[in-house]
């Protein structure tokens, strides 16, 4: 019945239309309807034909084509960073290059545990009964018992839940990362993080916003400028990333600070500290210890067996549930061979000598605390270098005062810097330049980077300093 | 040289185990989410996620993780606590729901025949000449060298292992790296950057794909070691040049695998070769598990097709599997290598290899070489190609699906289901013979597979009596799928 009313209104009305409109109005719309009779019986609109390249035009450009070389021109950075130092021995404190014993300022031995005699034995006894390599992933009988004894001991020893373990510390923060902030989350990081970070920022695809290396008013605008406004807004994963302790400057991160932030804005922290574990703290755990914070307030957390431990593999450590999740998500973890166990072990008896003896880490303490103090002494480094890092810092960076910041000049200043560090080596004193990728995003100011060890005794260190007092004075007279 | 009747296709299992494929994951699907749905009414919560803030994981991520992984999680990551060698001891775990971790039970070690492990040459070993130098290195350098190559970590053995692989890659030089999956990630930005496109083969590792991501070009794939896609790809990638400027590429980079690791196929070489030359691209073979296993004097496939390796611009390989170390090296033209050598991610800001390991790698290679001055190598290499062969041939008489190459030591069996996945894997275990199985998303879908992989330290015998046991698992569980007609020809 309803339809049928419609019908009837329909015709209704269309009777009432033709009747009642003028005539003007009829020819307008007939006028209309040949114009549309005249476009639709037009002949349709053809492309041109020879669009396509024929193959003879193909096989053109494809001749044509030249490609790059695949080696770059040389630049000359790159020709300064090429001469090589080869490890013929390494005993203690010292080591033997080109046939001369040196003392070492620049590999990272924080505790002082390469060759140490302990650490050998088990590496021995570890390697006799599994073998070197594990051959194979550790989801492929890649899981040896000392891998799961390690991240028991890493856990208990950073006080967190759990913690996985990673096979290069390089690859540890690089894989980290991306196991958690995808596309279309934001990642917030402080310009002043090392090359892995920035990997694992990069590899992430995610917003990336940069805040000025500790600035704390700078990250407020960043955080401030991503906060999501409006109730309905969904909820965006937010990361924060920063280094315990920045190991392009040897400077330590506000954590207190930036704590209170993550309460206010919401969201999760990714902290780095490859070099404050086995450091910072009274018992080493790191720049939570330092603070008095509880470290379970990082979400995730990564560090290295590399530097302090003096052995191989990085580990992250956080709640069962971000552990779990990069054990199936961290492509580092899943998709590499798994940590030599004969390291597993060296790195686990590592930590528990730094439990057994905090005397180990009160030496550190009190070695880099008098480097610092003899190398800031006035006249030390004759003007010419500074240092930029903090006193509490195990990693020392020397930067020269007058420095040409700009990336035209940094050769210049690489240049002299080497001199000092070649000079040092004829000294007995092995120094090293911190080298970086010319490609890197946020390069640092050139700097002689020294790592201080806790088996240095005081007279070490005052050779040490004495040595680099007299080789920037004689860099100073040569110039 | 490369057969290609031995290539078999999976397509020519019909359509029946693709079927009940589908119906399993479904079933484990609905399954899921049923229980989730059951649990959420009794008011569990699975995520804590704290007021205010944003989930930290996808949500079907975490339900994957839960309710499928979980189910099966018992065949993979099983800890052992012996050397990887030809035999191993699994530890056993448990757990008391299928959704709590798996613990140690704490009780005996269960031996088993290790058909896991990528042990191609048998170096995974405790004693020997091998390891009697490489424990007596501890004593002269430390485990480890605190450094990265670039500044002062590298040390005398790792620079002899350097020269010894470029001399045994037959390249200029080398550079060698803590870990063989940052040789991969960590190298690849270096080589090529902005402007530039890389073809990667459909099925590459991880590792490559990470360096791939890594360098900020475009990255376009071409189907599994098909040659002719490949053309395609670069001839319509060279004449459409860049995308919307259409400038030209600065170079084309073409990334494959030796052995593929999931497949056990061989590269087809020589077609890509030619292709490579034709259009000027470059060429980056991943030979992760080709190197030490594959040819005749293990140079890899480059010795298993007889071609110079001049012809190939990069060959990377890690010392983790033929070697029995850890760690991978790049072999290039001496310009390139001193180039990478400062530009490598992981070179120069990834800690250099322990010297420990870098003795090990360097030990084995000298044996393999036969520069040792016995024949153990040539040994290990006929044994490895004899037994890998046998192995093939048995299992697939047998009626199996096997994917791969004749030579390869990788030896995939398709089980096309994953509930098969976990019985194939528990029954092994049962057995005594440690298998590793992989599926979704190491796989395709539809591809769930286990794989073996052979090692020269496995004996005839051994081989033997784990083909007794597949053969009646196999039965058991019906995976002959290809009963009378394997030995099709094309």
């Amino acid at each position: 019945m309803f339809l049928f009313d419609i019908y009837n209104n329909i015709l209704y009305y269309t009777k009432e239309f033709i009747v009642t409109s003028t005539s003007p109005n009829l020819f307008i719309h007939g006028l209309m309807a040949v114009f549309i009779i005249y476009l639709l019986t037009k002949r349709p609109f053809k492309p041109r034909q020879n669009d396509t390249l024929t193959k003879a035009e193909e096989d053109e450009l494809i001749r044509e084509w030249t490609p790059i070389p695949l080696t770059p021109k040389t630049n000359p950075l790159e020709v300064l960073n090429q001469k090589e130092l080869i490890i013929q021995e390494s005993h203690g404190t010292h080591v033997t290059i080109n046939n001369k014993k040196l003392l070492n300022l620049a590999r990272a031995n924080y505790l002082g545990l390469i060759d140490n005699q302990e650490i050998n034995r088990i590496s021995e006894n570890a390697i006799r009964k599994y073998g070197v390599g594990s051959c194979g992933p550790r989801g492929f009988y890649g899981t040896i018992d000392v891998h799961l004894d390690l991240e028991k001991k890493t856990a208990s020893f950073m006080k967190t839940p759990e913690a996985v373990l990673y096979s290069s510390a390089y690859a540890t923060i690089s894989s980290a990362i991306p196991s958690f902030s995808k596309i279309g989350d934001i990642i917030i990081v402080d310009r002043g993080v090392s090359q892995p970070v920035q990997v694992g920022v990069s590899l992430s695809r995610s917003r990336i916003y940069y805040f000025n290396h500790n600035d704390m008013d700078d990250l407020q605008r960043v955080l401030e400028q991503t906060q999501f406004k409006g109730s309905k807004a969904k909820i965006v994963r937010k990361f924060v990333v920063i280094e315990g302790l920045y190991y392009n400057s040897g400077t330590i991160a506000p954590l207190p600070q930036i704590l209170k932030f993550k309460e206010q804005y919401k969201f999760r922290l990714i902290m780095d500290e490859s070099h404050s574990v086995g450091v910072l703290g009274s018992t080493g755990r790191g720049l939570t210890e330092h603070y008095g914070i509880d470290t379970n307030l990082v979400d995730i957390l990564t560090g290295s067996y590399g530097n302090a431990f003096s052995s191989g593999g990085g580990f992250c450590c956080g709640s069962p549930e971000v552990v779990y999740h990069q054990r199936l998500n961290g492509v580092g973890y899943v998709f590499s061979a798994s940590l030599p166990p004969f390291l597993a072990c060296s790195s686990t008896k590592a930590i528990e000598m730094l439990q057994d003896s905090p005397k180990m880490l009160e030496k550190l303490h009190s070695n880099i605390g008098e480097l610092y103090q003899g190398l800031n002494k006035s006249g030390a480094l004759n003007g010419l270098l500074e240092i930029t890092s903090l006193p509490i810092s195990p990693v020392i960076h020397l930067s020269l005062v007058d420095s040409k910041s700009n990336k035209a000049n940094r050769i210049d200043d690489e240049i002299l810097l080497q001199k000092i560090v070649d000079k040092a080596m004829e000294n007995g004193l092995l120094l090293t330049r911190a080298k970086y990728v010319t490609a890197e995003k946020f390069i640092p100011k050139p700097s002689i980077r020294i790592s201080v060890s806790a088996n240095l005794t005081t007279d070490l260190i005052n050779q040490s300093i004495n040595i680099i007092k007299n080789c920037t004075s004689f860099v100073l007279s040569s110039n | 040289m490369e057969d290609k009747e031995d290539v078999e296709n999976v397509d020519d299992v019909g359509y029946l185990p693709i079927l009940f494929l589908y119906i399993a994951y479904a079933f484990i699907i609905f399954n899921g989410k049923l229980a989730e749905f059951i649990g959420k009414l009794k008011g569990e919560r699975y995520l804590h996620t704290p007021e205010g803030y944003a989930p930290l994981f996808v949500e079907f991520e975490y339900f994957y993780q839960r309710r499928m992984y979980g189910r099966i999680k018992d065949a993979w990551d099983r800890p052992i606590n012996s050397i990887a060698g030809a035999w191993i001891d699994v530890m056993p775990r448990a757990s008391k729901h299928y959704s709590q971790r798996l613990e140690l039970t704490g009780g005996k070690t269960i031996k088993c025949l290790n058909l896991g492990s990528y042990n191609y040459l048998g170096f995974a070993q405790n004693e020997g000449p091998v390891a009697d130098k490489v424990i007596d290195s501890i004593y002269k350098y430390g485990v480890y060298t605190g450094s990265t190559s670039a500044e002062v970590g590298l040390s005398g053995p790792q620079r002899d292992l350097e020269d010894l692989t470029a001399r045994f890659v037959g390249k200029e030089d080398a550079m060698v790296f803590e870990m063989g999956f940052a040789t991969n990630s960590g190298t690849l930005p270096a080589l090529i950057g902005k402007g530039g496109l890389i073809i990667s083969d459909s099925l590459n590792h991880a590792s490559l794909a990470t360096g791939c991501k890594n360098t900020g070009c475009k990255v376009k794939v071409f189907r599994h070691n098909d040659s002719k896609h490949l053309e395609e790809v670069i001839r319509e990638s060279i004449i459409q040049g860049q995308p919307r400027t259409h400038r030209p590429w600065t170079m084309i980079l073409i990334i494959i695998e030796g052995i593929y690791s999931m497949e056990g196929e061989v590269a087809n070489l020589p077609e890509i070769l030619a292709i490579k030359k034709k259009y000027k691209c470059y060429l980056y073979i991943d030979e992760a598990h080709s190197i030490g296993a594959l040819g005749k004097t293990g140079r890899g496939i480059i010795d298993y097709y007889g071609i110079d390796p001049k012809e190939v611009d990069i060959l990377m390989g890690t010392y983790t599997k033929s070697f029995g170390a850890i760690g991978g090296y790049v072999a290039g033209d001496k310009s390139l290598i001193d180039h990478l050598r400062q530009s490598s991610f992981s070179q120069v800001y990834a800690n250099s290899m322990s010297p420990v390991c870098a003795v090990q790698a360097l030990e084995a290679l000298r044996v393999i070489m036969g520069e040792d001055g016995t024949d153990t190598g040539a040994k290990k290499l006929k044994q490895l190609h004899d037994n890998s062969n046998y192995f093939r041939e048995k299992i697939r008489e047998m009626g199996f699906v096997i994917l791969g190459n004749k030579d390869s030591p990788v030896i995939p069996l398709m089980l096309f289901n994953p509930a098969k996945l976990s019985a194939f894997s528990r029954l092994c275990l049962e057995k005594h013979i440690a298998v590793v199985v992989v599926g979704y998303p190491a796989t395709p879908l539809t591809e769930p597979r286990t794989r073996f992989c052979i090692s020269a330290s496995h004996t005839i015998e051994d081989l033997d009596w784990a083909l007794r046991q597949i053969d009646e698992i196999g039965d058991l569980i019906t995976l002959k799928f290809h009963k009378g007609k394997y030995l099709k020809s094309k």
